[in-house]
């Protein structure tokens, strides 16, 4: 699929040179193409059903604590798979303890970070890269949202082409 | 044990699958007794009280008896009684005996959570089995009686 020409299957992958003293550690962050893996080893989790007296069927009840806790954990473990997949293209990256095909390790990342000696700084510069190449950077798309209408505004303020008149 | 009403109660029966299915009942108006019971062996010696034995174990009696208020659970249907199915052992419900020869079990667990201040309190009826289940449909009560497998049971 193009648009305007642009073949939108290419993308680029962000560039996040972390400074530690005189030296520079360099992460890639790449965009995720699917969830399909994060849906099946962490499906989200369904609201409880509840029947009251007099009802007639069941119904969701999405204000159970338990549940709405489960949700919360569910939220938590995809930023850290979103994180996780997105720095794979680091080179040389590997983890001690995040397993990919383990959900109940994803949050170790965070750990492995600051025993590797990064900061917090340093894991929300990290953050923002994979936020920006997976497009949920929230200042990256107001920029563009700019871009495009400044863009159209200038296409519309051009005189138009000149008749000629036989 | 402070005294309790079953308003500020909800029971939870629980299934043997790896994460249990429950169902948790909050329960409108009844009762729920159990007793723990053990045997006691006195031994005389020419006629004077002198030993004491304990005899062999015995399980704990349980019985409940109530409406309900509501009933909340991932796996309510409408074709059928919900609290019946799991103490029952309807699929898809597990027991929570591992012994597969066993009659199929499950627990209950009797969780008061006063909304003044007072202290919580759960009770653990933990491999329970019934015995007889009766019903008033005019009343609109379940009644269950059955034993659990264990001598004593847990107060958290």
């Amino acid at each position: 699929m193009k648009i305007a020409g642009i073949d939108l299957s290419i993308t680029t992958n962000i560039i996040v040179p972390i400074i530690r003293g005189d030296s520079e550690v360099i992460f890639e962050c790449c965009i995720i193409e699917s969830y399909d893996d994060f849906d099946r080893l962490c499906p989200a989790p369904e609201a409880p059903k509840v029947l009251r007296r007099g009802d007639s069927a069941p119904t969701p009840d999405e204000t159970d604590k338990d549940y709405l806790e489960a949700l919360e954990a569910h939220s938590k473990k995809r930023v850290a798979y979103m994180f996780i997949v997105s720095v794979e293209p680091t080179e040389g990256l590997t983890w001690d303890k995040v397993d990919l095909a383990n959900p109940d390790t994803w949050e170790f990342y965070e750990n492995e970070l600051t025993e590797a000696g990064f900061n917090t700084v340093h894991m929300g510069q990290i953050l923002q890269g994979v936020m920006e190449a997976n497009g949920l950077s929230d200042t990256r798309i107001e920029e563009a949202k700019k871009r495009f209408l400044a863009a159209q505004r200038a296409a519309q303020s051009q005189p138009s082409s000149p008749t000629v008149e036989s | 044990m402070s005294q309790r009403t079953l308003a500020e109660a909800t029971i939870k029966i629980k299934d043997g699958t790896g994460t249990p299915l429950e169902i948790v009942v909050k329960i409108g108006e009844g009762n729920i007794t159990f007793s723990e019971k053990r045997a006691v062996e006195y031994t005389l010696d020419r006629g004077t009280l002198d030993t004491v034995r304990l005899g062999d174990e015995e399980p704990v009696d349980v019985s409940f008896d109530f409406t309900w208020e509501w009933l909340k659970s991932s796996t309510l249907t409408t074709t059928s009684d919900n609290i019946r199915d799991i103490i029952k052992g309807v699929t898809p419900y597990v027991s929570t005996s591992s012994d597969d020869c066993e009659p199929y079990a499950c627990d209950i667990e009797v969780a008061f959570d006063p909304a003044c201040g007072d202290i919580d309190e759960t009770i653990v009826l933990a491999d329970f089995r019934y015995e007889e289940m009766s019903y008033d449909l005019s009343a609109g009560t379940v009644s269950v009686t059955g034993k659990c497998n264990l001598s004593t049971l847990t107060f958290a």
